[in-house]
């Protein structure tokens, strides 16, 4: 009888505090919106083993890219490895992205699969929520590991897709294709933003909303639309069919001014402009500044690695007036060699640098939100959709919407003549000069067929880079571990 | 075919009429002696038969007794005798000592016979003389010692101040004295006719005290049955060192237990493992698993399996008895928490009898121990950095002359006449004082116990201070004589500040913290390279972090003894620990200046509770003694914490309610808090069986239920299995006069260590996430339901020799194989976490432990030594992956001592150049050949490798805990005085020296920034061509990793540390009883008052990292075990 007891009060009764089984968590509304606000977290958590998810992101996406410039090398060298093409599988970044991509594709499973469909509004728009972070998680992994779609029809070999909540050891499936992955992130997205129409109170831009999948569509079907010479059209129509709807909602402005100017090193959550974008706090900093602030908190020389680069510089300097200047600040730094040591330093991302956590660690993270969809975009997409598609005079509506925000003169079908310019390389510079440092920089290249080429020597390189979209470095290595714990991945050339 | 021949029938023949001996006497005795286990004998007869005298010996002793009932019924004496607790042989003595009979015993027969006629010439009647004499045992008197004098009947027993008188015929005699606990002792003496001189002897305290009792955890055990491998102290044996943690007083006198008290700070316990490290890091990320290595703590019988230190909850000063369990034979029963060995203290209880009162107190100071190193003056420094400059220029000008280099990197010369001994500023004689009081007594019915104590240590580095006030109250009533109660109730109250000032003794020494007005300075100046030094103690006044920890313990127990062989008891235990921490630094404070005062409180609270029940059975069947226990257990505890963090606060006012803003310090926020529960029972078993107390066996089985493990393998088993064989007590070595004891002991057995937190078997989210001001949950485990206890299978061999009276040995040798170590196992990133806990890795410990204790010299000068040594070995047999990364060691892989250290080699200085030089590994990728090559850069030596060939470069280089350890302590007496010298020893492991590359530094920017220390023997810097250096020249901005992590910096930690010395001085008797006192001593003492280290050792003290942490260097220059000196003064009244 007692021994009973006391079995039981250890099997039933005694029961954790700080945490809650799964099944328990996800039966109730607010259990579900929490294990949702986790995946959201997971954008923005770093853990002991794994960088967090926006930093792997920046380091993945952006620096491969031609808008930066290396002062010196990286430390941790692993923030050098995706800038200098070496893809090393076990010591670059693509270990944690991996990781933490798959967390949040769990994450998104668990809920998914807790959710009954049409239920109430409530619980569809979380649903909705997390298909929309499954489509991203999803869209970011085939981008980093997949090939541009254009390249054999999207049959490379992208990332495997896991929808299912109740994986366990045995789960070892292999690399989907590109375009399997595209299509699971198309269905997803339209799911998403069938679902939700329950949206949090106040629209907040760090939330998934209806505007949000719209956006992205409008994106995912920008990289399905081809190169410039072999367009895919009914892709570009979704495109810009996407980029309106989110338009036309009303909900986005294009900010003007020095609200602009500030509007990155400002708190994201006042941004107009923002779609979607993660949220910083002093409990999840962003670590962009690791890579663009050259110095710490008590203002001593530290990391900072990149500068904006001299290419970049040339295309924003060829218009004296350009409002997004003011995201640079011109200063020296020791460490570059070379006489001129003066520097073009990214202030962009510069709010409110989080005082080091326990005393003395240099860091300089800030409360600066990563900027992932924004209106500026879909004028953009909607403008190289309508480009390569042949309606060059909408294209230069949409686009000159931007170049009016910042300061900078319209395009004109007769400028662009004088200039030597198609419309879509007007809006291919626009959109590196917009949407700099956000992550876009070489997929707008390789997607496009265009090579990504660096016209500049730095700490690494002696002479100018130039890296051809079907060059096999465009992709990254899945990581090694990974492969030695599903033998059915197959690794990319390398 | 089976063929018989005469011969082998005879032997079976003869083989059956023994065994038919045998049962008979197995029956006899069994209906003559089937009584309690008893063999002290207490009578008060007066005018008695002597029929029923020897009858109420034969019952109370259980031994057969063997006689023709007409010799005793045919004697018409009376009988009048008191004994209390005496021997057969004792009470037998006396009893028949005027009877013309006597008596032997033959394994606990005894046969009572006529004495044989006496020769002619003795019957003439011869005056008797007086013959008085005195027993003491050196300092006190000893009542009821039997006085005998051998080969003839003659004996008496001292009275209550030790004396005794005989009338003996003139003659010779041989007299022997013999006292339970003490060795019996014979003298000769000579018999006169005129008045004879008084005998005055001194007995020693036995050493292989075969019939003491040991409290083996659950059960009581007189040594002789023990079969496991344990060591064992009473609280006389941990007098010496100075400390409020039992584990310091241990230190050098325990085998099989590593000490390392890498700290001079008394907040900082001192870090222990037991035969070796059997478990493995776990990544510190994850706080639901420990890296324990600590035994498991039992006190009172009670198990604290939440409590690291014995310190946390009982004071040292309480203690009766500390046991260390080791083997398997001894811990199986405590089952999965006992893989780490375990501790068994008893806390002392009042004595039925007169009451009494311990006053003991100390007073002294604590010093900070310096070792080798000396720091140079403002000359000597000023001196040698113009020397690092004049190489420094000479390998770049930077276009100046040498004047104005000189000029530009020097200071100024006026710094001369400043020289601060910063060592002297920072660090202060630290004051401790000790005092505790006890009073204990009671009668039959109640005993009491009351303890109290009050400690006071002064850390040497200023600010640094631990004060701690215990209560204890033991009360035993006897309800029945089969019924007994006791209540067990303690209180803790500790006080420690671990503030310290914030600077080192390398700080440059023409600084001064002080203006000449007095005022202290903030900023004391800047080096020539423009680096500002802060005044280390200008924080001293403002800032504190304090911690209070109140324990409340209370155990109730009470105790039915159903039957003579049969006890039930109950242990009811709930303790409680209240932990505040508030470190707060002040407005005022350099380092508070920035947040404006800032405090963070951290308030802790844990629990468990605990009963305990048991049903005890000992039964006697002649010479077969079989003894058991049953026992069910059920444990529930857990723990609860919350922090805050708050700034911008007026000066010194220590609250957060003064505090106007939140500080987001605590990962983002300014608060956290966690909750923890877990609980278990278990039930266990014990048999143990002794023929003869010849042949012993002992199994036990336990099986624990708890949470900590996963839903499909709750129930973990352990068992064990012991032997031993008491030789000594064989009729061939009974009576041999150099071998008192000799046993032989063998055990295997398992146990198990539990994983730290618990419901490592499910899936959870955790809630300590948060997205743009929410509440969030992740899911950051992926359950386990297989996980299970670590497992530890342990075999031991034990000898124990007695020899001569004079000398003990112990010798044990021990295999630990720890399997199902826990580690962190990547799991591929679609199941949605990394990693998951499994049990995969094993290690292996062996080794030796030898303990000796010996007393050279008795008499009137009285010497004893004591020596304990242990060998251990580790190897890690199975990781997860093959290999694991460990800290500072590098890279661990199966097959090293998990203790070992790969690091780059250093081979010295180039004589020509004056260049490190650096060993580089090279694999032909051909042969696989390797060449070893010598480079001049840290770098160089992995320049171009890649993968396996960079780690190689890392070799092995030695190990940071030592192959052996132990200590020797040596004890002289002579009258009144003792003086016991302690020494602890390590040998052959390495401390890395980190402060090395500051204070003794070859880069030259150091030296400009740092104090220096002089050169040790034996080092030699670099200055021309030629010179056989040890270090390389010294000059700025180096870059060949001179001062880089190598095998240069680690260094031999060897050593011979003189732990403690202590002299006493007992005031004699006659002096104190006039006031009442039973004793008065006084006592100087003398902690850590020297170190010898090996030559390659320039640290402060060598003393280890803390025992199984490997991110821990030794100590290099930093804060060791403090010096004390103390003077004390031990009063009984």
């Amino acid at each position: 009888m007692v021994l009973f007891g006391c079995k039981k009060t250890i099997d039933e009764n005694i029961r954790p505090f700080n945490d809650k089984a799964d099944v328990e968590l996800l039966s109730t509304l607010d259990g579900l919106s929490s294990a949702t606000n986790g995946n959201y977290a997971l954008l923005v958590t770093s853990s002991a083993s794994d960088a967090s998810y926006d930093a792997s992101w920046f380091n993945l996406s952006e620096l491969k890219g031609n808008n930066l410039y290396a002062v010196t090398r990286a430390f941790p060298q692993t923030r050098d490895d995706a800038y200098t093409y070496a893809n090393s599988p076990s010591q670059g970044a693509t270990t944690s992205f991996w990781r933490v991509s798959y967390r949040i594709i769990s994450g998104t499973n668990k809920v998914i699969d807790a959710v009954k469909d049409g239920e109430d509004a409530a619980h569809d728009q979380i649903k909705g929520e997390n298909y929309f972070l499954r489509a991203l998680a999803y869209f970011n992994l085939v981008r980093i590991y997949g090939r541009p779609y254009y390249q054999n029809n999207g049959d490379n070999p992208a990332v495997p897709i896991s929808l299912n909540s109740l994986v366990n050891k045995d789960f070892q499936p292999k690399r989907n294709t590109v375009k399997e992955v595209y299509t699971q992130v198309i269905s997803d997205l339209e799911k998403a933003a069938a679902l939700m129409n329950a949206p949090r109170s106040g629209n907040p831009n760090y939330y998934a909303s209806k505007e949000a999948a719209w956006a992205l569509l409008s994106r995912v079907y920008l990289y399905m639309g081809g190169t410039p010479a072999a367009p895919q059209n009914t892709y570009n129509t979704k495109a810009a069919e996407y980029a309106d709807k989110v338009i036309s909602s009303n909900k986005y402005t294009l900010i003007t001014g020095t609200a602009y100017t500030n509007a990155f090193n400002s708190d994201s959550k006042t941004n107009k402009e923002f779609i979607f974008d993660f949220k910083h706090d002093d409990a999840n900093g962003n670590f962009i500044n690791e890579f663009l602030a050259p110095r710490d908190v008590f203002g001593n020389p530290w990391q900072g690695e990149y500068t904006a680069s001299p290419d970049y510089m040339a295309l924003l300097n060829q218009n004296s007036s350009d409002l997004r200047k003011n995201f640079i600040t011109v200063e020296n730094d020791k460490r570059i060699s070379g006489t001129d040591k003066s520097r073009n330093t990214v202030n962009k991302y510069n709010y409110q640098q989080i005082f080091p956590l326990g005393g003395f660690d240099f860091s300089a993270k800030s409360r600066s939100g990563t900027s992932y969809l924004r209106l500026a975009e879909m004028y953009l997409n909607k403008a190289e959709a309508l480009a390569k598609a042949g309606n060059t005079a909408d294209a230069l509506t949409a686009l000159n919407m931007v170049r009016t925000r910042a300061t900078a003169p319209v395009w004109t079908t007769a400028s662009l003549e004088t200039a030597g310019l198609t419309v879509f390389q007007a809006v291919f510079n626009e959109r590196r000069l917009e949407l700099a440092w956000e992550g876009n920089s070489s997929f707008d290249n390789f997607r496009n067929g265009l090579p990504l080429s660096r016209s500049y020597i730095d700490y690494f390189f002696s002479a100018p880079l130039t890296i051809q979209p079907d060059d096999k470095r465009v992709v990254y290595p899945l990581p090694l571990v990974e492969i030695q714990l599903n033998p059915n991945l197959q690794q990319n050339p390398q | 075919m089976l063929r018989l021949n005469q011969t082998n029938m005879n032997k079976i023949l003869d083989t059956l009429r023994v065994m038919k001996l045998i049962v008979c006497l197995l029956i006899i005795s069994f209906q003559a002696s089937a009584v309690a286990f008893s063999q002290s004998i207490t009578l008060n007869e007066k005018n008695a038969s002597l029929e029923s005298v020897i009858k109420k010996i034969e019952l109370q002793s259980g031994y057969s007794f063997f006689y023709k009932i007409d010799l005793l019924r045919k004697n018409a004496s009376k009988i009048n005798l008191s004994v209390k607790n005496a021997t057969v042989d004792q009470a037998l003595e006396q009893t028949l000592s005027k009877q013309p009979l006597t008596y032997i015993i033959v394994n606990r027969n005894v046969i009572i016979k006529e004495k044989q006629a006496e020769t002619g010439e003795k019957k003439i009647p011869e005056v008797k003389r007086p013959v008085k004499g005195r027993v003491t045992d050196g300092k006190a008197p000893l009542p009821g010692v039997s006085v005998r004098i051998d080969g003839t009947g003659i004996a008496t027993m001292t009275d209550g101040n030790g004396n005794f008188n005989l009338d003996l015929t003139p003659g010779t005699y041989r007299i022997v004295f013999s006292s339970i606990g003490y060795e019996s002792k014979r003298i000769e003496t000579l018999v006169l006719n005129d008045d004879n001189a008084e005998i005055n002897v001194v007995l020693n305290p036995a050493i292989a005290q075969l019939q003491e009792a040991v409290v083996v955890g659950y059960t009581t055990k007189k040594a002789s049955e023990i079969t496991g491998s344990l060591q064992t102290f009473n609280s006389r044996e941990l007098e010496g060192v100075t400390s409020n943690n039992l584990i310091s007083l241990l230190k050098g006198k325990i085998a099989g237990m590593y000490i390392t008290e890498p700290s001079g700070d008394p907040n900082k316990k001192a870090s222990f493992v037991v035969r070796g490290q059997g478990t493995l890091p776990i990544d510190a990320a994850n706080v639901r698993v420990t890296n324990n290595l600590n035994p498991l703590v039992v006190i009172d019988g009670i198990i604290y399996s939440d409590v690291m230190y014995p310190s946390d909850i009982v004071s040292s000063t309480d203690i009766e008895t500390v046991t260390l369990l080791k083997d398997a034979a001894s811990t199986a029963i405590f089952g999965s928490r006992a893989s780490q060995g375990v501790l068994v203290i008893t806390t002392k209880k009042g004595v039925a009898g007169q009451s009494q009162l311990n006053i003991n107190s100390s007073i002294g100071m604590s010093q900070r121990y310096l070792g080798k190193i000396q720091f140079m003056t403002s000359q000597e420094l000023y001196d040698y950095q113009r020397q690092m400059l004049l190489n420094s220029f000479a390998i770049k000008t930077e276009n100046l002359t040498q004047d104005a280099y000189l000029a530009k990197y020097l200071p100024p010369a006026s710094v001369l006449g400043t020289n601060t001994n910063w060592n002297d500023l920072l660090y202060r004689n630290g004051l401790t004082k000790t005092l505790d009081m006890s009073l204990s007594g009671g009668n039959e019915k109640t005993r009491y116990y009351f303890g109290a104590n009050n400690y006071h240590e002064q850390g040497p580095s200023k600010g640094n201070d631990l004060k701690r006030n215990s209560f204890k109250l033991n009360l035993d009533h006897n309800i029945t004589s089969k019924l007994s109660f006791n209540a067990n109730l303690g209180a803790i109250f500790d006080k420690g500040d671990a503030s310290q000032v914030t600077g080192s003794p390398t700080l440059l020494p023409w600084f001064t913290p002080d203006n000449p007005d007095g005022t202290p300075k903030k900023i004391m100046g800047s080096d020539v390279l423009g680096n500002p030094s802060q005044n280390p103690l200008y924080d001293l006044p403002y800032n504190s972090a304090i911690t209070n920890t109140q324990q409340v313990l209370g155990v109730f127990s009470a105790k039915y003894k159903m039957y003579d062989w049969l006890t039930l008891s109950s242990n009811n235990s709930y303790n409680t620990t209240f932990i505040t921490t508030n470190t707060y630094q002040d407005r005022l404070s350099l380092s508070g200046a920035a947040n404006k005062g800032s405090l963070i409180q951290r308030k802790g609270n844990s629990y468990s509770f605990l009963t305990s029940n048991l049903l005890t059975a000992r039964k006697q069947f002649g010479l077969h003694t079989i003894g058991g226990i049953g026992g069910f257990e059920y444990n529930k505890g857990g723990s609860e914490y919350n922090t805050l963090a708050v700034r911008n606060m007026p000066t010194g006012i220590k609250v957060p309610a003064a505090a106007s803003e939140a500080w987001n310090t605590l990962s983002g926020k300014s608060f956290n808090g966690e909750k923890f529960v877990r609980g278990s029972y278990s039930l266990f078993t014990e048999g143990n069986y002794n023929y003869d107390e010849r042949y012993f066996a002992n199994a036990s089985y336990r099986m624990d239920y708890s949470t900590n493990f996963g839903i499909d393998n709750r129930a973990g088993n352990f068992y064990s299995f012991s032997g031993a064989w008491l030789a000594s007590n064989e009729q061939f070595l009974r009576r041999n006069k150099y071998l008192s004891n000799l046993k032989i002991r063998a055990s295997y057995g398992t146990s198990g260590k539990i994983a730290g937190e618990d419901f490592l078997t499910e899936s959870f989210y955790n809630f300590a996430y948060q997205y743009a001001g929410d509440p969030a949950a992740i899911i950051n485990q992926l359950g386990n339901r297989q996980i299970t206890w670590e497992r530890a299978y342990v075999t031991n061999l034990g000898i124990d020799l007695g020899l001569f009276n004079r000398i003990s040995v112990s010798a044990d040798f021990y295999r630990k194989h720890n399997t199902d170590l826990l580690q962190k196992v990547a799991t591929s990133s679609l199941l949605g976490v990394p990693s998951q806990y499994q049990n995969i890795g094993a290690m292996l410990n062996r080794g030796v432990e030898i303990v000796l204790n010996s007393r050279n010299l008795v008499g009137k000068f009285t010497w004893e030594t004591g020596l304990n040594l242990t060998f251990n070995t580790n190897k890690v047999e199975k990781l997860y992956g093959g290999q694991i990364l460990y800290g500072n060691a590098g890279i661990i892989k199966e097959g090293d001592n998990i203790a070992s250290i790969h690091t780059v080699k250093w081979l010295g200085v180039d004589a020509q150049t004056g260049m490190p030089q650096f060993e580089r590994l090279e694999r032909d990728p051909v042969t696989n050949a390797i060449t070893r090559k010598i480079v001049n850069t840290l770098d160089d030596v992995t320049k171009g490798l890649t993968g396996s060939d960079v780690n190689m470069q890392n070799q092995l280089i030695g190990n940071t805990t030592p192959k052996f350890y132990g200590g020797l302590q040596n004890t002289f007496g002579y009258k009144g005085f003792e003086l016991s010298v302690l020494l602890n020893f390590a040998g052959d492991y390495m401390v890395y020296n980190n402060s090395r590359s500051s204070y003794f530094a070859s880069e030259g920017n150091n030296i400009i920034k740092y104090n220096q220390i002089k050169p040790a023997a034996g080092q030699v810097i670099w200055q021309k061509p030629g010179d056989q250096a040890t270090e390389p020249m010294i000059y700025r901005n180096r870059t060949d990793g001179a001062d880089g992590t190598s095998s240069r910096f680690w260094e031999d930690a060897s050593h011979i540390r003189v732990r403690n010395v202590r002299l006493s001085y007992a005031l004699p008797t006659q002096l104190i009883s006039a006031i009442k006192l039973k004793r008065a001593n006084i006592y100087v003492s003398g902690d850590n008052l020297f170190i010898f280290t090996k030559k390659g050792f320039y640290g402060v003290d060598p003393e280890g990292g803390l025992a199984g942490d490997q991110n821990n260097y030794g100590i290099g220059a930093g804060y060791g075990a403090s010096r004390k000196y103390l003077l004390g003064i031990q009063l009984t009244f």
